[in-house]
């Protein structure tokens, strides 16, 4: 999982387009609970000025550990009282740092909220917040009409490898919300891949190689090899500058311990010489 | 085809005494001069022998004709199924349309009689640098009003069936549309005469003055009529028409898209109009009963580019409508019912109920079209409700029609049929109709008293960006339905008001009827927007929706709700306008307040002038 994270940043490099959601920090180790610091904070959120809330928020976005559940807790409280913009962006964003599930149902109404801004850091959030509700708000999310939220959420539900919003995912794939294709390319399973796969040409190259750069990279025992053949082929077949550079950077970010037959596909297509699939893997690819 | 003689009045009026000195005429001149207005007048005893001259005398049976203008020329039809025909040659006028379905048109120096059953011609005559003004027809001779672009130089020429000038009048004055009848010519001139001319000799038999601005001379059903805003019918009282005690005919119809006017100035030549003026019409008919003139079919009819809609001619209800797939480029009153043509050569019919039957395809394309349909009687067949055709005829209008959609969405809103919510519910967010027609649209819908299953249920959907669902017109719906007190409501619109696809207006009037329909089902989603938005309110509308929310909170929250907003009213993030209206809802209830209905208007009442609804911007965003 770090080695695809790494090759994300890798192709994000290569000026491809990926809007990866913002990642819960990994709790550091805090062996003691400090629930007093948590409760101090809670009054100051209860009845403090905008400036009082905020400075508590940022307090209580540092806490980690054992200590994120109750300082979620608080920041819960003050999501369901509500306050101004202001305080509601920071509050969101720290349940996003938090991540605890418990946030998921204060949090999931913003994601409808009038001001796009609120919205937005509401989407955020819930993609490390998670659980079911927040999968369910975040497909909703796909429907809506703001273009930002749109593409968070479709981030946001590969975070939360929620394999079931793939369907969701290709009706707004084509409808001007390339994150969709990268979910795709993270969350796709059999039939799915090869329907996203049969997509290209057909889409613009830019949009599609953000979901094929991850479908590459997944372990085998989620792609297998035959298919990321298959795929190899048909984009070396493309014969287009772009989609050389594309290969090149995946053969770049394949791991040397890798699958072999994908290693000898990845030098194949770059060399410009037919990917032929193993005729022990024939019809296996059709499966996919 | 015999030339125009270069005939002065002196030798026409030659004529006139030597035919008189044979004895055509039975009748005395009127005067010494025709078309001179230094006439004394005969208190209208000469026009009343003329009248009973003519009262009973034959007529050739009456031929309802279509005759459109096309490129080349002219394509006409019997109505209302006769066999299309055409005729090639210049068009420089409208066709005239006698009532006995001659057809009289000018073009490239001569006026062509034209049989409208078959399209035969029956003979062909040069007029010069004159154009054909209008013409008539009594079964034996035609009657020709020429004229130039200088209104003041007329000439009248009556032809027989063999194409020969019989008679050949120059005027200084200008001539208008005549009729014909028994021998006898009506012309109208001069802004208050109708001489009636002996067609034969030329001598004026009589000669009618009314007030009524004469410059069209009609044949209808055998009656005669003079007029241009208001008709008098040449009857036994024609001898009353100066002292206005004639039997007048004065049709005033409303105020439709582009002011279309029903006869127009007579006087004038018909060029062939081929600009959006000509789409723009006005059709309607007197009808003679035994006690006096009424307008045939009870209706008179409009055409905008191609909606056609016909009204009661007492009140100006709208009857009917359609819309075709060409724009409308003529038409006319029948007997009973309406006869439109358009631009694709298609001929339609309707009849005095607006129930459609076919007409005649001329099967090219026409610039223009002339109907003479005095003796038609359509019977078509029903074409559903009144609301159903309005909606027919939507589907088929352009974004540039928007006037008629104006016209038709207000008269829409008249109906009481419940199918009419259905369609403003369809009309408030197509995007196919213009803007100022949806908001009228929607204002008829806040209206609505009935069809609320259509409103329930178009409450159920929401935008969608997969879809592309667009949001009911939510505001409408919500306060139609909370005037109606419909609780059925209640929930539906609480979850539009969650929907930050609906724009803040309706939200507003959705949290409105919220205040009385929300139950305690309701809660949740109440609880969820003043969560959301008593300190983000940036916006007075949005302000006031909060109020709303909050006072139906109070009603029907309970101890949670009423916390909530308690709470809200300390909260010093609270939008202040808010803030000053939460107060007042929470404030303790007047004495007097004895049910909670009447506490909660009353102070609902003071949060509103306390918060947004006092008029002022909120202090922060």
């Amino acid at each position: 999982m770090a080695l695809r994270a790494v090759v994300t940043v890798c192709i994000a490099l290569a000026g491809l387009s990926t809007q990866a959601p913002a990642l819960a920090e990994k709790p550091k180790a805090q062996a003691r609970p400090n629930k007093a610091e948590v409760d101090r904070l809670k009054a100051p959120l209860a009845s403090g000025s905008e400036a009082e809330k905020l400075a508590a928020l940022d307090e209580l976005g540092k806490q980690t550990g054992v200590n994120a559940p109750a300082a979620a807790g608080a920041v819960n409280e003050l999501l369901a009282r509500g306050a101004s913009v202001a305080v509601l962006t920071r509050a969101l964003e720290v349940s996003g740092k938090l991540a605890q599930p418990s946030s998921t149902p204060v949090v999931a109404p913003y994601a409808r909220h009038r001001s796009s801004e609120v919205r937005v850091a509401a989407t955020r959030a819930l993609a490390t917040t998670g659980g079911p509700e927040a999968v369910k708000v975040l497909r909703d999310a796909l429907h809506g009409g703001d273009r930002a939220v749109r593409g968070f959420a479709a981030s946001g539900l590969a975070t939360l490898a929620a394999k079931d919003a793939v369907p969701d995912l290709f009706a707004v794939l084509a409808k001007d919300v390339p994150e969709a294709a990268g979910a795709i390319g993270e969350l796709c399973t059999g039939a799915e891949c090869g329907k996203f796969a049969e997509l290209l040409g057909r889409l613009p190259f830019d949009l599609m190689r953000t979901g094929l750069g991850p479908l590459l990279l997944r372990p085998e025992s989620e792609v297998p090899p035959e298919f990321k053949l298959e795929l190899l082929e048909r984009l070396r077949k493309l014969q287009t500058d772009e989609a050389r550079k594309f290969l090149e950077t995946i053969q770049a970010a394949y791991p040397e311990k890798g699958h072999a037959w994908v290693k000898y596909g990845l030098e194949q297509a770059v060399g410009n010489k037919p990917v032929v699939v193993p005729a022990s893997a024939k019809g296996k690819a059709k499966g996919q | 085809m015999t030339r125009l003689g270069q005939r002065t009045f002196g030798g026409a009026f030659a004529s006139v005494l030597a035919l008189g000195a044979l004895g055509c005429g039975a009748s005395s001149a009127v005067a010494g001069s025709v078309f001179q207005p230094d006439w004394q007048s005969d208190s209208g005893e000469s026009i009343a022998r003329v009248e009973k001259q003519v009262r009973n005398a034959p007529r050739p049976p009456d031929v309802a004709v279509v005759v459109g203008i096309t490129s080349e020329g002219l394509a006409g039809a019997e109505l209302p199924g006769g066999t299309p025909w055409r005729y090639s040659g210049p068009v420089d006028t409208l066709p005239s349309i006698a009532a006995d379905g001659v057809v009289l048109v000018g073009g490239g120096g001569n006026v062509v009689a034209i049989d409208g059953k078959s399209g035969l011609k029956l003979w062909s005559v040069g007029v010069g640098t004159l154009k054909l003004r209008g013409g008539a027809d009594d079964g034996k001779v035609s009657v020709l009003s020429l004229g130039t672009d200088r209104q003041s130089k007329s000439r009248l020429l009556v032809v027989n069936r063999s194409g020969t000038v019989v008679l050949d009048l120059p005027s200084s004055t200008e001539l208008g549309r005549p009729a014909a009848r028994a021998g006898v010519g009506f012309v109208p001139w001069g802004g208050q005469y109708v001489s009636a001319l002996d067609l034969t000799t030329g001598n004026e038999l009589g000669r009618l003055l009314t007030r009524d601005l004469p410059s069209h001379a009609l044949d209808r059903g055998g009656k005669l009529y003079f007029g241009q805003y208001s008709l008098v019918r040449l009857d036994e009282r024609i001898k009353f028409a100066e002292s206005f005690q004639a039997t007048r005919f004065t049709f005033k119809p409303r105020e439709l898209p582009g002011n279309p006017v029903w006869l127009g100035n007579g006087l004038e030549l018909p060029y062939v109009d081929r600009t959006a003026r000509a789409k723009i019409r006005l059709f309607a008919a007197p009808e003679s009963t035994p006690t006096g003139v009424k307008l045939a079919s009870g209706s008179y009819a409009g055409a905008y580019f191609r909606a056609v809609y016909g009204f009661a001619g007492a009140d100006g209800k709208l009857l009917w409508t359609d819309a075709f797939t060409a724009d409308v480029v003529g038409g006319g009153a029948a007997e009973s019912g309406f006869v439109f043509c358009d631009e694709a050569g298609k001929v339609h019919l309707f009849d005095a109920k607006g129930g459609g039957a076919a007409g005649p395809d001329l099967g090219q394309k026409l610039v223009s079209c002339t109907v003479g349909a005095g003796s038609l009687h359509v019977e078509g067949e029903p074409r559903g409700a009144l609301a159903l055709q309005i909606e027919a005829a939507f589907s088929r209008m352009d974004p540039d029609m928007a006037s008629a959609e104006a016209l038709l969405i207000k008269e829409l809103g008249k109906l009481e049929d419940p199918a009419v919510t259905r369609i403003l519910i369809a009309f408030a967010d197509d995007s196919r109709i213009p803007p100022a027609q949806r908001d009228a649209a929607r204002r008829l819908l806040a209206k609505r008293t009935n069809g609320t299953e259509f409103m329930l249920a178009a409450l159920e959907r929401h935008y969608d960006f997969v879809t592309g669902a667009t949001p009911p017109p939510v505001g409408p719906l919500a306060d139609a339905l909370g005037a109606l007190r419909d609780a059925r409501a209640a929930a539906p619109l609480a979850r539009h008001l969650n929907d930050p696809a609906n724009s803040i207006d309706d939200i507003v009037r959705a949290a409105r009827a919220l205040e009385v329909l929300a139950t305690s089902s309701e809660a949740r989603d109440l609880t969820t927007f003043f969560a959301l938005y008593h300190a983000t309110a940036d916006d007075p509308a949005l302000v006031s929706a909060v109020l709303s929310v909050g006072s139906a909170l109070l009603r029907v929250g309970g101890a949670e709700g009423r916390a909530a907003v308690e709470r809200a009213a300390a909260d010093p993030l609270t939008q202040p306008d808010v803030q000053r209206g939460l107060a007042a809802l929470v404030a303790p209830r007047p004495a007097s307040a004895t049910t909670s209905g009447q506490a909660s208007a009353e102070q609902k009442a003071t949060a509103d002038a306390n918060g947004a609804n006092a008029g002022a911007k909120p202090a922060r965003k």
